[in-house]
């Protein structure tokens, strides 16, 4: 595995190398390695030359083969936010709203056009005290910044373009401003701006023509820390080991966020030095990361992060590849485990300025939930894992192409149906398949309330291994696009009621914490990576949705891009995000009395207590 | 105007359980109140005491106990025959030590034709303890409950790991009680539960074994789970937590180090046989005042006590 992260070559290792995920599969085809037996290879895997890369040791010269489903599927990752007609309407929605509340007031950054005097024996003013007089004069900027770069810049251009000059430049009020970049002739209507979100499991990143707030590209791509680690916690301690801080921060911008700038501005076909404003927003650790901030605090008692709101940053500090002077923004954070992500969704979602009481609930490999309206904000944070993005799932992937997504099980000879991401051969289950999959299960008696699959069905696609842990066999190896079954077993079953447990009692703590019952709630918005084809009757049937009416839910896709974008368009909308960050209420689940409890009686579907689940229980009861 | 003293009613009641045959079948629970609440309404049966017996020589008890049964705990069907007649308990719980895989790995057919044996020479009810190795208990209490059929014993007990075979086999093949163990914890205690009724066994059917510590050992979240779920089952009427409650004791205070260390080891501690009976019967009182309507205990001298405590608390 060390051969393979130094050489560069993407491995997937959501356990951090120890492992226990079995995703990190090779095939040897010369040479042998020492390697511990692992059960997450088959006899029929071993026998075809398969090894697991973390659990063996080099012992000669090898080669191997990386099964081209693992390493392609970090470049086709379905990103919400980016395709889907659904998230047109959410984007016209979210601007509709933002500017009634007449937050567009225009970006942090503006270009002018000069045309200065040419220097003469009586005009001998210098050249930068020349575009500082012009200024004053013309726009009404007393106070004129500008860093070295630009010194170096203007004797040269001034001269090269007759002293027609376009400047780039940062107001501040209405007397300052920083001049960070200087270019000849008018390139007034060249001036784009980039907004990324973060995500412990993948980036999507917006390219905006920033005088009209035009998206003029769209990209996505798997977070490169991954290999580190694939939850926060993980790469927290990553980042504590030797190297392990440097290597994250080169992992995120060198190889994650580099490439995909590179890549958005070929699309767009502009320079990268045309890039004049980048907004990010993401998890608090992420931030750390992003930033090489030492993020060991935030996992320990009492979980203090580093800083919450941006400081003031140049994208040439932190070794981004687009115009070195450009202020780099993050979208504050809230605490340790709440992060920008959230402040952009509370933002981009009009939450904070809403009547009716809207829950928000942002599912990625870590939930969190906003519950508040115009007068108020609650926010918790719980640790869900990885499951509803495929991790920690035997045969979980993300939602990249041949990923199953929805599923329906035949009631009567338990044939299962599979509709899968772009229509290829099943390679693997994301997160929303594996709602719709326990539900089905569920439904069709097949497991019990435990999750436990049932010995009493006699069907070919129900097994019991040596150590009678059973699965359920969703696509056979002939049917699937990989060598082997696509199964759910007894323990991915027990990963999944864990991490909706979390997510349920999470919500039952916040809404217990202020004395207010499911039915109050007006709206649920549900964001988020899990996302675009989430069943929400069957989340509901799971007992991972409380169980309201349907109509009170929307899905909102990727409201942290949302909200990364609009403080990227408006620096009104920046001072509303900082403004909700500090308005929101931390809930600290790990010390709620109640919440451990809350947590063992949600780990059972659909609920311990399943007069919370009436619906449910009604129409469970008729079809038996 | 006279004094009235108030009184608290309860919507919902505990369940009764019979188990054993006949005119010597004990019934469990009924009880629409607290624990000795005799002044609030009624408190159903007695809480039942069981004495512990081994179906192989209890060579790790203490000497004391080893001579109270002298040659009878060679043989298990004297041994409870002596116990029967000598101490009277409610009910005699036989625990198949033997058949754990770690120990003399007895066959299911052998532990259970014992047990047969056990259930012919006595007529106080049975229950029939496993090895607590969840694998061994599945095939040992098949092959006890078909056995025992028609003994109607208690199995003790099935675990989620478990329950499916127990529960059909048990319960509903041979009509016979089982003991739904869970790890103190409401929640857990109320899914296993959910997860039998759903397999088709009666709520009647099933009594909870929640689970037990030693007084010492993190015993204030036993009672409070008692608690907890009786209050759930009478206040709010939970059917799903409105079986009555079975505490197999001695399994836990046996093994403490206030039982377990010698007069040698810890001389200032006094009595080894008398701090074993002490935790015996702090850890009984304290359960039964918390809600458990039957008790498991080792010691002769702990039942006596445990009786009359219980007979004073209802008797006045």
């Amino acid at each position: 595995m060390e051969a393979a992260q130094s050489a560069n070559i993407f491995l997937d290792v959501p356990c951090n190398g120890h492992g226990t995920c079995g995703k990190c599969k090779l095939r040897l085809i010369q040479g042998s390695v020492d390697m511990q037996k692992n059960y997450h290879l088959t006899d029929a895997e071993t026998r075809k030359g398969f090894i697991l890369a973390c659990s063996s040791k080099i012992k000669e010269n090898i080669t191997v083969e990386v099964p081209s489903s693992r390493a392609e599927s970090l470049n086709h990752m379905k990103i919400e936010g980016l395709t889907a007609t659904k998230d047109e309407a959410v984007f016209a929605k979210t601007m509709e709203l933002i500017r009634k509340k007449g937050l567009l007031s225009g970006s942090c950054v503006r270009k002018d056009y000069l045309e200065l005097d040419v220097p003469t024996l009586d005009n001998s003013l210098p050249d930068w005290e020349r575009v500082q007089s012009h200024l004053q004069k013309t726009k009404g900027y007393t106070r004129v910044f500008c860093g070295l770069s630009i010194l170096r810049k203007i004797p040269r251009l001034l001269r090269d373009s007759s002293f027609r000059i376009t400047i780039t430049h940062l107001p501040e009020g209405t007397d300052k401003t920083t001049v960070i970049n200087v270019e000849g002739e008018n390139t007034t209507s060249k001036l784009y701006g980039v907004a990324i979100d973060v995500g412990t499991t993948s980036i999507a990143a917006f390219l905006v023509d920033l005088p009209n707030g035009n998206i003029i590209a769209k990209a996505s791509a798997g977070n490169a820390q991954i290999k580190h680690g694939a939850d926060i916690i993980n790469r927290i301690v990553y980042a504590t080991k030797g190297d392990g801080l440097r290597e994250l921060n080169r992992a995120i911008i060198q190889e994650t966020l580099n490439p995909l700038l590179r890549k958005l501005c070929l699309e767009a076909q502009i320079e990268k030095d045309e890039v004049c404003a980048f907004v990010a927003a993401g998890n608090t650790t992420m931030m750390h990361l992003l930033l090489g901030v030492y993020p060991d605090f935030l996992r320990r008692e009492p979980y203090i992060p580093a800083f919450v709101t941006s400081p003031e940053m140049k994208a040439r500090e932190l070794g981004m590849e687009i115009n070195s002077e450009t202020p780099v923004y993050i979208l504050p954070s809230v605490s340790s485990y709440v992060g920008g992500d959230i402040t952009g969704g509370v933002l981009s979602s009009g939450l904070w300025s809403s009547d009716e009481k809207v829950l928000l609930l942002d599912l990625g490999t870590n939930g969190e939930i906003v519950l508040g309206n115009k007068d108020f904000m609650l926010t918790c944070a719980c640790s869900a894992g990885p499951a509803f993005e495929g991790g920690e799932i035997s045969c979980g992937m993300r939602a990249s192409e041949g990923a199953i997504e929805k599923v329906k099980i035949n009631r009567f000879d338990f044939e299962p149906e599979l509709k899968t991401i772009l229509n290829k051969k099943p390679q693997g289950i994301c997160g929303s398949g594996i709602i719709d999959t326990v539900a089905e299960l569920f439904k069709a008696g097949l497991i019990d309330s435990k999750g436990r699959i049932s010995r009493k069905i006699n069907s070919k696609r129900i097994r019991f291994d040596e150590y009678q842990i059973g699965e359920y066999v969703l696509a056979f190896a002939e049917e699937s696009g990989i060598e082997k079954d696509i199964t759910i077993t007894d323990i991915d079953l027990d990963n999944f009621i864990r991490a909706k447990g979390a997510v349920y009692s999470a919500v039952s703590t916040l809404l217990n914490s202020i004395g207010m019952d499911f039915v109050e709630i007006d709206r649920i918005l549900v964001a988020g990576g899990i996302g675009t084809n989430i069943d929400i009757l069957n989340s509901i049937t799971i007992g991972l949705f409380p169980d309201i009416p349907l109509d009170k839910y929307e899905y909102i896709g990727n409201s942290s891009l949302m909200g990364s974008y609009l403080t990227l368009i408006s620096q009104d909308a920046r001072k509303k995000a900082e403004e909700i960050a500090s308005n929101m209420t931390y809930v600290e689940l790990s010390t709620h009395p109640s919440y451990m409890n809350e947590f063992v009686s949600a780990c059972f579907l659909p609920h311990t207590d399943v007069n919370r689940f009436p619906k449910v229980m009604e129409k469970f009861l008729k079809e038996r | 105007m006279a004094f009235k003293t108030s009184v608290q009613k309860y919507t919902g009641s505990i369940n009764k359980l019979e188990f054993g045959s006949g005119e010597n079948s004990k019934a469990l629970g009924g009880e629409n109140v607290l624990p000795f609440y005799t002044f609030d309404g009624n408190i159903g049966g007695k809480p039942l005491i069981g004495l512990e017996i081994l179906d192989v020589y209890p060579e790790k008890w203490l000497d004391e106990l080893q001579q109270i049964y002298g040659d009878a705990a060679n043989n298990a069907v004297q041994w409870a025959r002596f116990v029967e007649e000598k101490f009277s308990p409610d009910f005699i719980c036989l625990r198949l030590e033997g058949a754990d895989p770690n120990g003399l790995n007895k066959s299911p057919e052998e532990a259970a034709a014992l047990a047969k044996e056990v259930a012919q020479a006595i007529k106080v009810p049975l229950v029939v303890a496993g090895t607590q190795n969840h694998d061994k208990d599945t095939k040992l209490f098949e092959k006890v409950a078909e056995v025992l059929e028609g003994c109607n014993v208690i199995l003790l007990s099935a675990v989620e790991d478990n329950y499916k075979k127990i529960g059909a086999a048990g319960v509903l093949a041979y009509r016979h009680k089982v003991a739904a163990e869970s790890s103190v914890d409401i929640n857990l205690a109320k899914q296993l539960n959910i997860l039998l009724n759903q397999l088709g066994v009666k709520n009647e059917d099933i009594v909870m074994n929640v689970g037990c510590a030693a007084v010492g050992y993190g015993f204030e979240y036993v009672a409070s789970t008692m608690d907890r779920i009786r209050l759930a089952a009478l206040g709010q009427n939970d059917k799903s937590l409105q079986m009555p409650i079975i505490t197999p004791v001695s399994f836990d205070t046996w093994s403490v180090k206030e039982s377990v260390a010698s007069v040698e080891d810890a001389p200032e501690w006094g009595s080894q046989v008398e701090r074993g009976i002490a935790m015996e019967v702090s850890t009984a009182a304290s359960v039964i005042a918390a809600g458990a309507n039957a008790v498991i205990l080792r010691h002769p001298g702990s039942a006596e006590t445990v009786r009359k405590l219980a007979d004073a608390l209802i008797n006045n």
